[in-house]
């Protein structure tokens, strides 16, 4: 349930900035735009498919050795 | 400059009262609350190189000084890498408002409602754009500080001096150790320049730094000697919210008491500023790297993989206690004051700066 919120807020709050965006017509800063939207949005996706899957913390702990 | 002086001891106010006492009571034990003392001293350098960096870039922010001295594609490099580590930062201190939060008053309920909370209130303000968060912080400084004193001085009947002394010299070597996330933090006076270009009087910055400086060793030692003082440093170095405990021992007049709501909430508004500030600058390091000329629209991504960022960077306070250890400190240290260092000598070297 929460993925559906996650890509509907990612949505709404994408039309809106793109429309801002075209009618300024600043097409350098719109190409930027959606390229980091997409980012997030698919870092977004990523945790949401398994929000149980182990944290960045544990990860680069037990690369470093420390354990959790 | 002064304003910007207030945005960085906002930003370090609300990192140092979770992360520095237990770190602090860990480290260094009963002597733990002598750390700013240990502390003020790279600060003071710190305050002194950004003084240097900026003595013939008074209308640049630091990202363009990063890229003027290093040269375009080394000073790009660096600035994705600051971008990284604020971004990492962010959520840090995102999921940080979270779990004061939890750990105080209110622990039945879900973290991304107080992510979700602060983060929409961000997203509004910091589209208005800077200056009305930099007044806004003026007020809350003020009100905040007012705060922060009231409830030490309440808290002194509380006070026990054994748990501040004996201090002897066998203490320095663990305070010059506790001292680095103390350095860390205090580090984002760095930070701070990469909004450089929208700072007048930067001529002023030895000024303001230092009188900073001052306000920091002071508040610092306050919080210190609130929590070490009130507990002792063996039930401050496990405790999760010492400041937050402490708060909760004041009784006035045995009739007013559990006030630690008045502590979260000033904390709470102590967060607000530092999470406005770093979107900011995140914006800001983008608006540079790609060269931009809109900003607005930059910050929905940011604040958006903040709200994600803030729940995938730990599971519990204990590993995000252990993420504070182990990488941001070292890290806040590298970003905040060792770059900096970098920059100037090879700006020195290339007659840049």
């Amino acid at each position: 349930m929460s993925m559906v919120y996650f890509v509907i807020v990612i949505v709404l709050v994408s039309l809106v900035d793109i429309k801002d965006l075209i009618s300024q017509n600043k097409k350098r800063d719109l190409y930027v735009y959606v390229a980091i939207m997409l980012l997030v949005g698919a870092f977004g996706l990523f945790y949401y498919i398994n929000p149980d899957r182990d944290s960045l913390s544990k990860i680069l702990i037990s690369l470093l050795g420390k354990g959790v | 400059m002064r304003q910007a002086v207030v945005l960085f001891l906002l930003l370090v106010f609300s990192t140092s009262i979770r992360v520095l006492p237990p770190y602090a009571a860990k480290a260094a034990g009963r002597a733990g609350w002598l750390i700013p003392v240990f502390s003020v001293l790279p600060f003071i350098v710190l305050v002194y190189i950004m003084q240097a960096i900026f003595k013939n870039y008074r209308e640049a922010s630091l990202a363009d000084i990063i890229c003027r001295t290093l040269g375009k594609a080394p000073g790009r490099v660096l600035l994705i890498l600051y971008l990284i580590w604020l971004m990492a930062f962010l959520g840090i201190l995102v999921r940080n408002f979270a779990e004061k939060f939890l750990i105080s008053v209110l622990p039945n309920t879900p973290q991304s409602f107080f992510t979700v909370t602060i983060l929409a209130v961000v997203f509004f303000c910091v589209r208005g754009g800077i200056v009305n968060i930099t007044r806004t912080a003026e007020f809350l400084f003020l009100l905040f500080t007012a705060t922060f004193v009231f409830l030490f001085l309440f808290t002194i009947p509380n006070l026990e001096v054994i748990n501040l002394y004996p201090i002897t010299y066998y203490d320095v070597w663990p305070l010059i150790k506790a001292s680095f996330p103390n350095i860390s933090i205090w580090g984002a006076f760095t930070y701070i320049f990469f909004l450089g270009d929208r700072i007048n009087d930067k001529e002023h910055a030895k000024r303001f730094g230092m009188q900073g400086a001052i306000y920091l060793v002071i508040t610092t030692l306050m919080l210190l000697v609130q929590t070490i003082g009130v507990y002792g440093y063996s039930v401050v170095g496990r405790t999760s919210a010492p400041y937050i405990s402490s708060v909760k021992s004041i009784s006035i007049l045995r009739t007013v008491e559990r006030i630690e709501s008045v502590s979260v909430t000033s904390w709470a508004i102590a967060d607000f500023v530092p999470i406005s500030v770093l979107v900011l600058i995140m914006v800001n390091i983008i608006k540079t790297l790609f060269s931009l000329s809109e900003e607005k629209a930059l910050v929905s991504p940011v604040v958006i993989f903040a709200f994600i960022f803030s729940q995938y960077v730990a599971k519990n306070s204990f590993e995000l206690e252990r993420f504070t250890r182990y990488i941001s400190v070292p890290t806040g240290i590298i970003f905040g004051s060792v770059v900096p260092l970098i920059i100037l000598i090879v700006g020195k070297i290339r007659k840049t700066i």
